[in-house]
């Protein structure tokens, strides 16, 4: 057994841990220049990094990203990352204008899964509209290192050669029932910008 | 732990290196034997037990019976008189990787299983981690950095709100004499319990050809995706100590190949997704060939291999990935999904009708699929062929 393995084991106890800017915001959020968010009421927003790793997105949260937490991703470009990797050695998923749905689908899967989740799995993958445009809807399963057990929700659709999307996840045991409805009225409100 | 600063986190664990080359012997432990309640032992005994508990929760534990009941037999096979204490916990993790803790709690990864490639190699590696438990390694690293001031680091840290688990890990940090002793324990306990000794030395050489074929130089430097073997002494000597071993050793012995793969099998899919999501395509593509050899499981195997050249991107990895989706169609053991990326190659390709078989295929092949609405609509827009 190794200090390295000692390193991985701190990084995966501290797996809730968050970092970034936050404020408060309610109103029509503004997503990457790409959608708005209409929030009925006060959410934290969480910006700029993650464990001191620079991302790309916001992140939406009530009670603490480790009990609810929405991604919130718009006008991600070709060649664009959302978590940037913490060693060369070690890359995150790199998105692409030419993939096709499902590998879109497989990028947000796999981004979340580099964030830490484990055994990310996608359910009911159907058609949904994303503000007027047509997208890609789905139910998502996950489990965290320390054995909680976590359900989600993701909206997506593309624009152009870019990529938007919004993914919530939250604990099953209360929370994620707790904010479902809520959540899915913010993923109804989005809007492209023009 | 958010506020340490990462230079006192290193030292603490450099500190905790330097003193874990300085031993304080141990008598050997016997099978049964509970610490008394007084001693430093039953302290470590008590944080191995909650280390347990925070293993018994984790989201990753493979909870399959019958895989949990084949790697407890091999355990049990090359450590007989330890079986009754021995917990194997099946951990889903890329990591090749086991431990064991001082109360009998055996953790026993993913990523080491998929490795492995047959019984002999398994028990390599659980061999020697009875080794570091027979000869009660984890106390004399106790007792050795509890005269330590970096014990008091260590301990700082590892109570830090860190959890029991990372704090009982912290004492498997085991110097080279603790290293080169379990490998031997392990070699003689392997080769006494009638498997092939060869394979101790290969499954830790098979690791290092791995690491070597990393896309990234920093891997290539080092045994990556191994804790076992970052440990002292350096792989190669550990290699070339484990095959004089097997020379002096009388031939023959078991492998027990294919009752491993059989096991592993139904788990490879899974497995070998998860090892794709570290994006070393050169790792994963070494492994997917080594695996292949055996020429066991194809069809999982090519699947793969296919799936590393559609997310890779270079230059003619479509169509290596296409035709590595043809071939492994082919093997009884293909996994659906193999038609789902059949029909997206097909269409990329522009060969519609192609495609909607394969998609079609996919769909009978997985009438529950999570994304059947998403494949019935890209059918329903697949133009038509002319008539």
């Amino acid at each position: 057994m190794s200090l390295r393995f000692i390193f991985a084991a701190l990084a995966l106890l501290s797996f809730s841990a968050c970092a970034g800017s936050i404020s408060a915001v309610s109103g029509p959020v503004e997503i990457g220049n790409a959608y708005t968010v209409t929030l009925e009421r006060e959410w934290n927003l969480i910006r700029d990094s993650y464990d001191g790793r620079r991302t790309r997105g916001d992140r939406l949260t009530q009670d603490g990203p480790a009990l609810n937490i929405i991604y919130l991703v718009g006008g991600l470009k070709d060649g664009q990352y959302i978590l940037k990797p913490a060693r060369k050695e070690f890359p995150t998923p790199i998105f692409r204008s030419d993939m096709s749905e499902l590998e879109r689908i497989e990028f947000v899967t796999d981004t979340l899964a580099a964030y830490g989740y484990e055994q990310v799995e996608t359910l009911n993958v159907r058609p949904e509209t994303f503000g007027n445009a047509e997208g890609v809807t789905m139910s998502l399963s996950a489990v965290t290192t320390n054995g909680l057990r976590l359900k989600g929700d993701v909206l997506m659709t593309s624009q152009g050669e870019t990529l938007n999307y919004m993914v919530f996840i939250a604990p099953e045991a209360h929370y994620y029932d707790a904010y479902a409805s809520e959540v899915l009225k913010i993923f109804s409100s989005a809007r492209l910008v023009e | 732990m958010k506020n340490m600063p990462a230079a006192r986190l290193l030292t603490g664990f450099a500190a905790l290196a330097l003193a874990a080359c300085q031993t304080a012997d141990v008598a050997a432990r016997d099978a049964g034997v509970t610490p008394e309640k007084s001693t430093d032992e039953a302290g470590l005994w008590m944080q191995s037990e909650r280390a347990e508990n925070e293993v018994k929760r984790a989201g990753i534990l493979i909870h399959d019976p019958e895989l949990n009941a084949y790697v407890k037999g091999v355990a049990c096979r090359v450590a007989a008189e330890y079986c009754d204490e021995v917990r194997i916990y099946l951990l889903e993790s890329t990591s090749f990787n086991a431990f064991m803790m001082p109360n009998g709690t055996m953790a026993v990864f993913s990523g080491l299983m998929l490795r492995a490639e047959n019984e002999a190699q398994l028990a390599t590696v659980l061999g020697h981690e009875v080794g570091h438990y027979e000869e009660n390694h984890s106390l004399e690293r106790h007792r050795t950095l509890k005269r330590t001031a970096a014990f008091m680091i260590a301990g700082d840290l590892a109570t830090g709100g860190l959890g029991t688990l990372a704090g009982i890990l912290s004492l498997q940090g085991y110097s080279r004499e603790h290293e080169r002793e379990a490998d031997d324990i392990g070699f003689r306990r392997l080769t006494a319990s009638g498997y092939d000794g060869r394979e101790a030395a290969k499954i830790w050489s098979n690791l290092i050809a791995e690491s070597q074929a990393s896309d990234f130089k920093r891997k290539q430097r080092r045994v990556s995706r191994s804790s076992l073997l970052d440990s002292h002494p350096a792989p190669p000597q550990r290699v070339e100590t484990l095959q004089a071993k097997a020379t002096a050793h009388p031939a023959g012995g078991q492998t027990e190949q294919a009752a491993y793969r059989a096991h592993i099998a139904p788990f490879l899919d899974d497995w070998l997704e998860a090892d794709l999501q570290a994006r070393d395509w050169g790792m994963s593509l070494h492994l997917i060939g080594r695996l292949k050899q055996s020429g066991r499981d194809l069809g999982v195997l090519t699947f793969h291999e296919a799936e590393i050249y559609r997310q890779r991107r270079e230059t003619g990895d479509e169509a290596r990935a296409l035709a590595a989706y043809e071939k492994s169609a082919a093997y009884p053991d293909a996994p659906a999904r193999v038609w789902r990326a059949l029909g997206e190659a097909y269409r990329k390709a522009g060969e519609t009708d192609k495609a909607r078989n394969a998609y079609q295929s996919y769909l009978s092949r997985a009438p529950d699929a999570p994304d059947r609405a998403i494949i019935e609509r890209t059918l329903s827009r697949l133009p038509e062929a002319p008539s």
